[in-house]
């Protein structure tokens, strides 16, 4: 008797406090981290979804080796993803974490209404702000933090998305990911080591340190290359948080179906590169064909090259040769002698990925090899020999220093000038004094002449004088 | 009687040991970051400015005298929860260096403190004069080498405990305006508001990037737009652990 | 038997009246502040005397010629919309941004021009520039002075409960009534 009165007593209060939204059903929503988005949504209703997101201002590698303090919406460059369904109204709670430095606050741009929110969610260090609004309309909207100086607060990677799903749903998808791009400013040259700074002026001149997916040199390659597998459907949430550059997004090796561009209702088809601006977003689907590695790239192609902006969708599967075959090499001519076949993983245009033993012969094979040829002997006037090298001999730590650093600009080496770039090399200290000594002893009749721990000083002398 | 007379003046004596050091700064015409009006500078009288932000050791003295600004009996609209949390008790430091700023002090308790040496917050444009110096220039604002110095300690998190005042002196004779704390100034919630707030269309406040770009004066200067946004960002009866204060007077004219 | 249930019901409300005015008052109350005024009258006010009934506060300046109009013809035009028995029972108390150059003349003046009821309607100056913007504070009310002596402000409406606690606030602008600030008079009035 007590107890059922309390139960209506209760209930009563409930509906009391839901009348001023409608009595919409409360969702908590669970973020996940980047590349991973929430789970697509079932409700065929609206809903008030109640989304936490916490500011932390956290220290992490930029680069292996290079740590920069990343301001950071649930801790991740770019911030957890908000997915709701248009119509819903979403309740959010901005924490600014007590240890923070700075205060913050959060534009959505799916937000209709002054500043996305931003004057109603301006937070102090250990503060809070409650914030709600409708989305009114489907889309993939970027948010981030426009708190002054806005160019460093988003700088530093304070953007993330919110999808806004169409009433009816997305189309079903095998997979789906979550890539945003972003340029960041270091005092320090790309991949200079120990941590860097903010770089006011390069930021005002729009001239980037880096220009990366998912906030890190390496956050989409290697271990952390999305998995697929063939003949599935993929679709990427992609957005450029910036805070300067428009991306020219682009996948090596697949053809998007579908591009809904802006990440607004229309789509175009079968798209090869997509413009996506800065505070912009794409939705981009298509299908894995065949086996190997697609890779993600900026299309502006320095930046993918030169300041990181490269990812990779491991897709595995069996060959399809109908669809892509494989190369014969022959000499030219009609008489060609007796084809070889190549190894169709060797010519994808990624970077390969980080050895795993500290085998000079290994590291070379797997890193030197695809330009400066497995003889050693590069190709002229295009890529330099190491083999028989002056340069190489008489300058080891210069050689320590380019694979540590990358080099651009003319280099003459036995006689012949060379002008190309080489990038830099996420090897570890061991593994480059490996190839080094292998490089000297096998290819210019010399010695051990290097040490895991000079290329140490190299690196951190580096650092200190970029 | 003569043992009383004696201890009246080791009092006095002692009183004047402790007095806070203020220093003469000379204003005049100045470039603010604050929206200009109908100038691009704006005129500012000489004033003194202490030269030490108010340390952990000196607020101690300060609670002790004045009860009613201790943490448990100080009213929620004064300081809010954090006040002074991190003493060892309402009127004990414990660990904590008795050298080092206070923090975790309201806008209130602040100008309470200011007022109980003869004293005032500075206002912004008093903050702000004084700390466009460096050790040898009165406006050192424009040396890029300057600026990245005082940006790269707002880029990184704070570890630990809050370092002794008194480290980095600048031309004035003024210690430590950048890289130890925030300090509040006396019109906080004065840095910004637009003209006229029937023009919400456009919302010039700080709040929004696109408006801050049209209402700062000086948005080449990062450093000093962090110290906005942050006051900006503050209720007066805030306690943060990166937030507090020094106080100013008017010039002494003898 | 109607005639005692009135009598007890004014006891009651009398005991409960005489119990708010002994408790001390709650740590986020407005009336914490030690604010002298001078209102319209020249009357001089302590803050903490408006304690024991709903206040609504804002501030403003005499000498405004944008944003305070708007404001006083908000506060105006809604509470026109409130029953006569919420109207009579309410009270707004303005004070002035501006204590160098508002006196209890111009505030007055101000009550005739702009027809406000005098009833309804208390302005006030504190005693100086120091004072004002702790009231500003407490209410998070933002001001500068510029130049050229305009003053910017936000043009925040507050409402307090009897012991001088927060119950609504907005930074609105418009002419016309206010429909969430009536329902908020509404609660704050019942």
């Amino acid at each position: 008797m007590k107890r059922s009165h309390l139960l209506f007593c209760s209930l009563v209060l409930a509906w009391g406090q839901a009348q001023g939204t409608a009595a919409l059903p409360t969702i908590h929503e669970t973020l996940v981290a980047p590349p991973q988005v929430p789970p697509p949504i079932t409700r065929k209703s609206p809903a008030r979804v109640v989304v936490d997101l916490t500011v932390e201002e956290v220290e992490r590698d930029i680069a292996p080796g290079t740590s920069y303090t990343f301001w950071t919406f649930g801790g991740s460059v770019p911030g957890r993803m908000i997915r709701v369904r248009e119509g819903d109204t979403v309740e959010l709670h901005l924490h600014n974490l007590a240890s923070n430095k700075l205060p913050h606050n959060i534009d959505l741009h799916a937000v209709s209404g002054p500043g996305g929110g931003a004057p109603q969610t301006l937070v102090a260090p250990g503060k809070q702000a409650n914030f709600t609004f409708k989305a009114l309309q489907s889309g993939l909207y970027v948010y981030h933090c426009a708190t002054a100086p806005v160019g460093m607060h988003v700088g530093n990677g304070m953007y993330g998305m919110i999808l806004v799903e169409p009433l009816q749903g997305l189309p079903k998808v095998d997979r789906e990911y979550y890539v945003m791009q972003g340029d960041f400013y270091t005092s320090g040259a790309y991949r200079a080591g120990g941590l860097q700074p903010f770089d006011m002026q390069k930021a005002i001149d729009e001239k980037p340190t880096y220009v990366l997916f998912n906030g890190a040199d390496g956050a989409l390659t290697g271990q952390n290359a999305l998995p697929a597998k063939t003949g599935e459907k993929i679709r990427l949430f992609f957005g450029d948080g910036g805070p300067n550059l428009t991306s020219s997004f682009h996948v090596i090796g697949a053809i998007m179906d579908k591009v809904y561009t802006e990440g607004g209702t229309h789509y175009q088809q079968n798209v090869q590169t997509t413009m996506v601006p800065a505070g912009g977003s794409a939705i981009i689907e298509f299908t894995t064909r065949v086996p190997g590695k697609l890779t993600l790239v900026d299309h502006s192609l320095t930046r993918a090259f030169n300041k990181g902006a490269i990812g990779l969708i491991d897709v595995a599967g069996a060959n399809q040769p109908e669809i892509y075959g494989k190369g014969i090499i022959s000499a030219d001519g009609p008489a060609g002698a007796a084809p070889h076949i190549t190894d169709s993983t060797a010519v994808n245009a990624e970077p390969p990925g980080k050895p795993q033993a500290t085998n000079g012969k290994t590291v070379f094979e797997t890193v030197c090899a695809a330009c400066h040829q497995a003889t050693a002997l590069g190709i002229p006037g295009v890529f330099p020999p190491l083999a028989g090298s002056d340069f190489f001999k008489e300058n080891l730590d210069e050689a320590a220093r380019i694979v540590l650093g990358g080099r651009a600009g003319p280099i003459t080496v036995k006689g012949v000038t060379y002008n190309s770039v080489m990038p830099p090399q996420s090897l570890t200290d061991q593994e480059i004094a490996a190839v080094l000594n292998y490089v000297s002893k096998e290819f210019n009749d010399g010695k051990v002449a290097i040490t895991p721990e000079r290329v140490r000083d190299l690196r951190t002398a580096k650092a200190a004088h970029p | 009687m003569r043992a009383i007379w004696l201890a009246g003046l080791l009092l006095l004596a002692s009183i004047q040991a402790g007095a806070a050091e203020y220093r003469p700064i000379p204003g005049g015409e100045f470039r603010t970051a604050l929206p200009p009006t109908d100038r691009p500078t704006v005129s500012l009288p000489p004033y003194a400015l202490r030269a030490l932000p108010v340390t952990q050791g000196e607020f101690l003295a300060f609670v002790r005298q004045n009860p009613q600004w201790r943490r448990d009996r100080v009213p929620a609209l004064f300081a809010a929860r954090g006040y002074l949390d991190d003493w060892a008790g309402p009127t004990e430091l414990g660990k904590i260096d008795p050298q080092a700023p206070v923090t975790r002090v309201s806008w209130y308790a602040a100008r309470a403190y200011c007022a109980s040496e003869g004293a005032t917050l500075p206002s912004w444009y008093q903050w702000e004069f004084a700390a466009a110096a460096d050790a040898s220039r009165a406006d050192a604002r424009d040396d890029p080498a300057w600026r990245q110095a005082m940006l790269d300690w707002y880029a990184s998190p704070q570890h630990g405990a809050l370092p002794p005042v008194g480290s980095d002196r600048n031309v004035f004779g003024i210690y430590d305006l950048h890289r130890l704390i925030y300090e509040w100034v006396e019109d906080y919630n004065g840095l910004f508001v637009n003209s006229d707030s029937r023009t919400q269309g456009v919302v010039q406040n700080l709040e929004t990037c696109g408006a801050a770009a049209l209402s700062l004066g000086d948005r080449q200067n990062y450093a000093i737009l962090m110290r906005i946004a942050m006051l900006a960002a503050l209720d007066g009866n805030d306690t943060l652990g990166l937030v507090g204060f020094r106080c100013a007077k008017p010039v002494d004219h003898r | 038997m109607q005639k005692k249930s009135r009598w007890l019901l004014a006891l009651s409300g009398l005991l409960f009246w005489t119990s708010l005015m002994a408790a001390p008052l709650p740590g986020d109350s407005i009336y914490q502040l030690d604010l002298s005024l001078t209102d319209m009258a020249g009357k001089q006010v302590k803050l903490a005397d408006f304690a024991g009934q709903p206040l609504t506060v804002s501030m403003f300046y005499g000498n405004c010629s944008s944003a305070c109009p708007v404001l006083l013809k908000k506060l105006q035009a809604s509470a026109k919309k409130l029953p006569t028995n919420a109207y009579r029972h309410l009270s707004i108390l303005l004070v002035s941004l501006d204590p160098a150059n508002d006196t209890a003349d111009s505030l007055n003046m101000l009550i005739d021009d702009d027809k406000l009821d005098p009833k309804v309607f208390r302005l006030a100056v504190a005693r100086n520039e120091a004072d004002t913007r702790q009231l500003a504070s407490v209410l998070g009310i933002k001001y500068r002075r510029l130049d050229n002596g305009t003053i910017n402000h936000s043009t925040r409406i507050v409402l307090l409960d009897a012991q001088g606690r927060v119950l609504y606030h907005d930074d609105r602008i418009g002419v016309g009534a206010d429909a969430a600030l009536i329902e908020a008079w509404h609660t704050q009035l019942k």
